[in-house]
């Protein structure tokens, strides 16, 4: 118990590993928050131009723009919880 | 050609007499041509999409003496969306860039998945010049090139870029001029 005090938990938490996966996980949490608006911009966008020119196989096309919506929020998920 | 019976060449991107609708159609319009850029244009985006793919392949002999599995399974996973994404946009961009070519008017719509979007109408009527200009080693190898619509005035020239079959398509355009004008 002598060992547990101050410089010891701070060099624990500031060790370069730790660092190194605290820069990672941030990182990787930004990014695909980012990616994720990205494509929820995207969707809204193909939505709102399947209006303007209507075609009976444009239906596949949010179908596949929305799916990427849910598989990028399961790599927010993922880097939130996992990594 | 003929304009009257429904044919689509080159994965949709010349299609005649297609089932498409827009939202200003009226009500006695009907379409006759479709067109948007021909197909070849999508091969270098796809190849660098490919060139992605393999770059990432070879990253992760790298990967593995750095970083653990659960890193090295993020970076691969979020590495394939991008590049989907990649392709995605790519295809996204060459589908909705469409040129509607009605019995009354142009239509000209730019799209651009995150920028912007922009539609622009023509009247027939108020055509003044088509010009059909195709150059360069893969536009006469696979026949494609850029139609130049000119109209009158301070109105917006209408430009469709790397459509196939410009040619046609000018001829197709000059045959509904004349009809308009001589029907006024």
């Amino acid at each position: 118990m002598d060992n547990v005090n101050l410089t010891t938990i701070l060099s624990t938490y500031f060790s370069g590993a730790y660092l190194i996966h605290f820069f990672n996980k941030a990182f990787s949490i930004t990014s695909t928050m980012v990616f994720l608006v990205y494509v929820i911009v995207i969707h809204k966008q193909i939505e709102e131009v399947t209006k303007t020119i209507a075609n009976k196989k444009q239906s596949i096309l949010v179908f596949i723009s929305f799916t990427q919506i849910f598989v990028v929020l399961c790599l927010v998920l993922f880097a939130l919880f996992y990594l | 050609m003929d304009t009257t019976k429904s044919s689509h060449k080159f994965f949709h991107s010349f299609c005649i007499r297609p089932n498409t609708r827009f939202q200003s159609q009226g009500e006695n319009e009907f379409v006759i041509v479709m067109f948007r850029a021909h197909p070849i244009t999508l091969l270098f985006p796809f190849l660098n999409g490919f060139v992605f793919f393999i770059f990432l392949l070879l990253a992760n002999f790298y990967f593995i003496l750095y970083l653990n599995k659960k890193e090295i399974l993020f970076i691969n996973f979020f590495s394939l969306v991008l590049i989907f994404n990649y392709f995605w946009y790519n295809l996204i961009n060459w589908f909705f860039n469409v040129g509607i070519v009605t019995n009354d008017q142009i239509v000209d719509v730019d799209f651009n998945v995150t920028l912007y979007k922009e539609v622009s109408y023509t009247q027939i009527s108020h055509i003044e010049d088509v010009t059909a200009k195709s150059g360069g080693y893969f536009a006469t190898l696979f026949d494609f090139g850029n139609l130049f619509i000119q109209t009158a005035g301070t109105e917006i020239n209408t430009e469709f870029l790397n459509i196939p079959h410009p040619s046609e398509a000018a001829k197709i355009i000059n045959q509904l001029i004349e009809k308009t004008h001589t029907h006024g």
